[in-house]
């Protein structure tokens, strides 16, 4: 009785203590802003320390601005003998292959090597693949010397390679050490951080010893925006210690008594970040268990990916700080099987956007134009609050000219681009809503029809305005837009291309808040070769010189999606709708077509996908393979389906949906939506109209296929129209 | 993102990580810190104690255990300290209940209910061990395992204290004047 009056009162009671959000947001920059006197070795990758370093506390910082004493790089006599051609690059790089090819397989990695590859990636393929630098400068101070071993350049990332000696011995964890990566020809720029990894005596890492008194790091940085010259940039690497206070209890190690350093090094390094920024305008939302969630945009560099997605969150999950937590990236091209996924390794809120987050991921891939899928895989706030997506999204990355080549790391050789772009920051200027606004440009469109018949000529304006706060400069504008049938995956086709008119007075130089006009048009030739079905305009290589003349001149080019217009049958659309509501199962998984809603516009396949398993009746496959279907109802030899699993409660199954009509082709449908419920999740596929002359309607549904395998149909249904 | 995730990402620096991770366990903290101090500022002034600790002694933390339960014997360790220094400043426990802003109106008295003002007041007269392991086991509802490692006990002693402070609890509870702390 006493336990169960206990347990009520403390639940009632302790409500008492609940802190509002702003009490807890109010706590939590208090803690941040002390925290920072702890720093990790276990070498794990801590990519958001550094971030958080430089976002929440970098007036704790030291800066080139309070230093009272500074060196600079002096050159021994062995680095004086480094090539300063691209033969003499040629001829070291044949003498060492020769030399050190043959005793090769004895070398093992140095701890900095190790590092170097928890930091920037896998070691064998990454590695080799930089360019490494030898420094060799120290510093010591009250008796703490720091050693700037070397710096690796990949992609567009420096990682810098450091020791520290003659730290406490008695506990590692009494000191803490901070590093940063400024710009030296910019005083006050300092590099966001991509990464790091670290060991000191207490790591107990196989393999990672340091002596007692010594951490020793690699931290990286993403130096895209960076100024640079012929022969490379010049940087400037600050690195404090931080002594803690000793002794019993529970204060231990926990504050600061005194900053040894700042220790700083300015070194220049030949190396040329690429200039290219690539902007995506997705602007895309997915719904799932009543949550909206939205893509922005998609910044390419380099270095890294990032993404802008904004939830629509209510009070109460605002209260909950509910918010992305795991985002994955699906990228084309052949992606090594023992390689997960780009995951992103911080999602982080965007400034004053509360519900605007950004998702960065690190970029150690070649990119591929083509479809791109991004998706949120849950949303997670305080107390378990957890809503179960995931929020899939896809975009176009469209072809020429849109992925930059990794640059040579030497200088002078072809490809690398001299400019001098600078550090920019995401986004622009605040939009409505507490979105964002466009970083570079706002597109409007005048649409005068949407629903389109073949042979029809169809004209659309745009007007796309400078929301930049600085002045844009076209390098290129296209003169072509993308034509990209939305509905179907149209396989291996070549986009159809049609002309993109500027207007006569328009001029190649935008000022903040100037617009130009342009026209998209699809002459009725063109028109009359569409297929019914969804179409959508692609603008996608819009390029522009940013800060012409000025240090921080650079190229970035954009894309963005325009209209979308149906091309409806020219002897008239089905318009009813079909209810069907046939349940097919296969492997444990059953799925019923609960109608098909046919309209002028478009038609819409409603698919439900049962939560629990079913009975043995209904584990057999119902249909054969999308190629070759076979009556509805009947197994098909052809067919050798999948083992299939329920999907969990909550998650939607990755699903592929196909339809023909008569005996056409079969066409694999691109996007799909879908709502997640305790008892399914319900699928909406969507697809052009279908000509009133249709005499049946074929829909067929897998799981999506997995690397080299075929999609595997296990259901499918035929609906007659004759009726209809 | 499981809650190992979150915690090695902490442990690697991440903040925002951490953030997720002190979400998550939010309003147990919070409601911890409460019971134990009874004073809204003070239980916040033990949280942001706590959450520092918490973020500062995480790289040496090792996944014995709960991590619910590791926190908390951070925040109950910062609310001891708070306690101890609340204790210094008032008057013996006979007369605590009779002290200014810890005794409450007749309105509130009213409001919260006869049995709840009782079940207050008991737990006032409890020993800080004692209304500490009532706390954890029926408010975080830990197991007596989970109870000794947040403690720093061995599990006899847990069981024992629990039985001697419910036992006190009931005692006190069931004494016509138990309310004053005068039987």
């Amino acid at each position: 009785m006493t336990e169960r009056m206990l347990q009520h009162y403390f639940q009632r009671e302790s409500a008492e203590g609940d802190l509002s959000p702003e009490q807890w947001e109010t706590l939590l920059d208090r803690v941040r802003g002390t925290k920072q006197k702890r720093f990790s070795w276990d070498p794990f990758t801590w990519f958001a320390a550094r971030l958080a370093a430089t976002d929440h506390k970098g007036h704790l910082q030291p800066s080139v601005d309070s230093l009272s004493e500074t060196r600079t790089r002096s050159w021994s006599s062995w680095q004086r003998l480094v090539p300063t051609s691209r033969v003499g690059w040629a001829v070291v790089g044949l003498f060492l292959i020769a030399t050190l090819g043959a005793v090769g397989y004895a070398i093992t990695p140095t701890l900095g090597e190790k590092l170097f590859s928890q930091v920037m990636g896998r070691w064998d393929q990454d590695y080799k693949a930089v360019l490494s630098e030898e420094i060799g400068m120290s510093e010591t101070i009250e008796g703490i010397t720091v050693t700037v071993d070397r710096a690796h350049f990949e992609r567009n990332r420096i990682g810098i390679e450091y020791t520290v000696t003659g730290l406490s011995q008695s506990d590692p964890s009494e000191t803490s050490v901070f590093a940063v990566l400024e710009d030296a020809n910019a005083p006050g720029v300092r590099f966001r951080s991509a990464g790091g990894s670290g060991v000191r005596a207490d790591s107990q890492i196989e393999g990672m010893e340091v002596p007692p008194d010594t951490v020793k790091e690699v931290v990286a940085f993403d130096v895209t925006g960076a100024q640079a010259d012929a022969s490379g940039m010049r940087l400037s690497f600050v690195v404090s210690v931080d002594e803690m206070a000793r002794g019993g209890g529970e204060n231990d190690g926990s504050v600061p008594v005194r900053t040894i350093g700042p220790f700083v090094f300015n070194f220049e390094v030949p190396f040329i970040p690429s200039t290219d920024i690539t902007v995506i305008r997705v602007g895309s939302t997915v719904e799932v268990s009543g949550v909206p969630v939205r893509l922005e945009e998609v910044t390419i560099t380099l270095a890294e990916v990032t993404a802008l997605i904004v939830v629509d969150r209510t009070p109460e999950q605002r209260q909950a700080n509910v918010r992305p937590s795991d985002v994955m990236l699906n990228v084309p091209g052949e992606w090594p099987a023992d390689t997960p996924l780009p995951h992103a390794y911080i999602v982080t809120t965007l400034g004053d956007f509360k519900d605007t987050f950004l998702a960065r991921f690190h970029r150690n891939w070649d990119i591929e134009p083509g479809e791109w899928k991004l998706a949120v895989e849950n949303l997670q706030g305080s107390d378990y609050f957890e809503v179960t997506g995931p929020w899939d999204f896809r975009f176009l990355v469209p072809n020429e000219g849109y992925v930059s080549e990794l640059p040579p790391a030497i200088p002078g050789s072809a490809g690398v681009d001299p400019g001098k772009p600078r550090v920019d920051g995401i986004p622009g200027t605040p939009g409505a809503a507490g979105r964002p606004a466009p970083r570079y440009f706002g597109d409007v469109w005048q649409i005068d029809k949407s629903l389109i018949l073949p042979g029809e000529p169809i004209e659309y304006s745009l007007a796309l305005r400078n929301t930049w706060d600085r002045r844009i400069e076209f390098s290129d504008f296209p003169e072509t837009v993308t034509l990209i049938r939305l509905d179907i995956d149209t396989g291996g086709e070549e986009p159809i291309r049609v002309r993109l008119e500027r207007s006569q007075n328009a001029t190649n130089i935008l000022a903040t808040g100037e617009e130009l006009t342009a026209v998209v048009n699809i002459s009725p030739a063109i028109s009359a070769g569409l297929e019914p079905g969804r179409y959508g305009i692609l603008v996608d290589n819009v390029s522009f010189v940013r800060d012409r003349g000025t240090p921080a001149e650079g190229e970035t080019t954009i894309g963005f999606g325009g209209p979308t217009f149906v091309v409806v049958p020219p002897e008239g659309a089905l318009d009813t709708t079909v209810v069907v509501d046939e349940t097919r199962g296969a492997e444990g998984v059953r799925l019923t077509l609960e109608k098909i809603h046919f309209s002028p516009e478009q038609t819409t396949v409603f698919v439900f996908v049962h939560q629990s398993h079913t009975g043995p009746d209904q584990s057999r496959p119902d249909s054969g393979p999308m190629t070759a279907p076979t009556p509805t109802g009947q197994p098909s030899e052809a067919s050798t389906p999948t083992p299939a699993t329920a999907p969990a409660v909550g998650r939607a199954p990755d699903l592929t949906a196909g339809y023909r009509i008569n005996e056409g082709p079969w066409r694999q449908l691109t996007g799909r939506s879908y709502r997640t419920s305790h008892e399914g999740v319900y699928f909406e596929w969507r697809l052009g109209p279908v000509s009133v002359n249709a005499e049946k309607f074929a829909f067929a549904v897998a799981f999506d296929a997995h690397a080299g395998t075929e999609p595997t149909p296990i259901w499918e249904w035929v609906v007659p129209l004759q009726d209809q | 993102m499981t809650e190992d995730e979150l915690i090695r990402r902490s442990q690697a620096g991440d903040w925002d990580a951490f953030e997720l991770l002190l979400e998550r366990h939010r309003t147990a903290l919070a409601r911890t810190a409460y019971l134990v101090t009874r004073d809204g500022d003070a239980s916040q002034d033990v949280m942001q104690e706590a959450l520092l600790q918490v973020w500062r002694d995480l790289p040496s933390y090792r996944p014995f255990g709960s991590f619910r339960a590791w926190m908390l014997k951070i925040t109950l360790n910062k609310a001891r300290k708070h306690y101890r220094k609340r204790r210094v400043q008032t008057v013996p426990l006979e007369t605590a209940v009779e002290v200014p802003g810890v005794a409450e109106g007749l309105e509130e008295k009213a409001a919260r209910g006869e049995q709840t003002e009782r079940i207050r007041q008991a737990l006032e007269l409890l020993s800080t061990d004692h209304r500490e392991v009532l706390i954890l086991r029926y408010y975080n509802e830990l197991t007596v395992p989970e109870i000794a490692r947040v403690l720093g006990r061995r599990e006899g002693t847990v069981k024992s204290r629990l039985s001697r402070a419910l036992g006190r609890l009931e005692q006190v509870l069931s004494e016509p004047d138990s309310a004053t702390g005068r039987s």
